[in-house]
């Protein structure tokens, strides 16, 4: 009787352990889930921050470079997409979009040196760079919380608490050609 | 086979040679001239600049020069060491980072989040394109002072401070509670020791559970103490106008860079 006891006692004590690491590794992962969700917003703000930049910078080449139709229209029309765009892999295509569009119109602005040494299209240039930079970073934190998030769930024994809650690897990484980023980097 | 032994120190010296890791450097006061072309009275009139800056807005300026970059990108390197020494006060993020890479010709001005609504990306731009034709005449205190005077007197008037001697009537600054939590985690140390001498003679679970509260106390105090400003180094207290070390105040990648 006594050692029935003992030994329910023991199986009570090793349950409430592994019922305990279970529901923390639960809430890790529920944590590094809503922290990749934070640093996806901030990627988000920056990509709303440079479509925001577009109209203004075309209003400026267009009135140096009105015609300048087709890199201008291509510039409206990647930045449609990006405003269309809703889950991170739509709107990262899209934005990889208006990074070659961006980097055509910039290949075009040399043939206007009015163009390229006035101050408001120079100040534009700077946002718009300033924004690039920020997008790059903010992507940079982005990835590295999706790697931890991903690292987490495959190491032995989260996998186990992972596939019990329920909790998937996440392959939503923010990738980007490495050439594509100098394009915009125009050098006056 | 001996060609390769003597080839072998080049090949593993080479990548340390030509890039300069961020967290290798350590802040020598507002201005950092790792490249040694900011003389001497320039230097000291800069320091007291930022000095009076940070008193009267609490915004931290930091002026560095290097080098050379060794071909990578001048934005990350800027980002990099922006968040290696924590420019600004950790929350506000009212900090700058203007770096000047000699040999490069490359120039960055990074804005912590906090200012980015004072320095814009495009103000960033003119101030670094004003300081291009001192920059060319090698003289870079004059262009350091130039760039620091205006971006100074920005932050001022966006703060409703004058610069120009007088504290501004209400201190801008804020900081938190002083605890001394050196102190506190050292009393509270002694105190579970003392008890776990105490526990020994009974049932002997009192050294674990003083550890698990003291390892509960410790990640607090660490958490409160200011986290991310691991670059800091110089301490103390800032009387007067010298630099009392950054304050972990972050940058999201904003401000602008050029050449000259």
């Amino acid at each position: 009787m006594k050692k029935t006891l003992v030994v329910v006692g023991i199986l009570l004590v090793v349950a409430l352990i592994f019922g305990g690491k279970l529901v923390n590794i639960r809430n890790d992962l529920a944590t590094q889930k809503n922290a990749i969700d934070a640093s996806w917003a901030e990627v988000d703000v920056q990509l709303q921050r440079r479509v925001d930049l577009i109209p203004n910078l075309v209003s400026t080449v267009q009135g140096f470079a009105k015609q300048e139709k087709e890199v201008l229209g291509q510039i409206a029309n990647a930045r449609a997409a990006l405003l269309s765009a809703r889950s991170p892999q739509e709107r990262i295509q899209a934005n990889t979009q208006l990074d070659s569009a961006l980097g055509r119109l910039l290949v075009v602005v040399e043939n206007y040196p009015q163009l390229k040494s006035n101050e408001n299209f120079l100040r534009l240039q700077d946002e718009l760079a300033g924004t690039e930079n920020r997008i790059a970073v903010s992507r940079r934190r982005y990835n590295e919380t999706v790697q931890r998030y991903n690292t987490t769930i495959d190491l032995f024994p989260n996998n186990l608490a992972a596939a019990l809650f329920g909790f998937q690897r996440n392959d939503a990484y923010f990738r980007t050609d490495p050439a594509a980023r100098g394009v915009p980097k125009v050098q006056f | 086979m001996q060609r390769i032994a003597r080839l072998l120190p080049l090949l593993v010296l080479a990548p340390a040679a030509f890039s300069l890791d961020p967290k290798s450097l350590k802040p020598e006061g507002y201005v950092s001239d790792y490249a040694r072309v900011i003389d001497g009275a320039a230097r000291a009139e800069l320091e007291v600049f930022c000095g009076r800056l940070e008193r009267l807005t609490g915004a931290q300026m930091a002026l560095v020069t290097i080098d050379t970059l060794g071909g990578d990108p001048i934005e990350d390197f800027a980002n990099d060491l922006y968040r290696h020494w924590g420019i600004g006060q950790k929350g506000k993020d009212e900090g700058l980072l203007l770096i000047l890479a000699i040999n490069d010709h490359r120039s960055r001005l990074e804005v912590g989040r906090g200012l980015e609504p004072v320095i814009t990306d495009g103000t960033a731009g003119s101030v670094l394109r004003e300081m291009a034709p001192a920059l060319r005449a090698n003289n870079y205190g004059e262009a350091m002072l130039a760039a620091a005077r205006h971006l100074g007197q920005r932050i001022a008037q966006a703060k409703g401070v004058d610069l120009g001697g007088q504290p501004a009537p209400r201190r801008a600054r804020r900081q938190g509670p002083d605890i001394p939590w050196p102190l506190l985690i050292g009393g509270l140390l002694l105190l579970f020791w003392m008890l776990s001498f105490a526990g020994r003679g009974g049932r002997g679970g009192g050294g674990f559970l003083a550890g698990m509260l003291l390892g509960n106390l410790m990640n607090r105090g660490m958490y409160w103490g200011g986290g991310r400003s691991s670059g800091g180094g110089f301490g103390g207290y800032d009387s007067g106008d010298s630099f009392g070390g950054f304050g972990g105040g972050d940058s999201g990648g904003g401000g602008a860079s050029g050449s000259w």
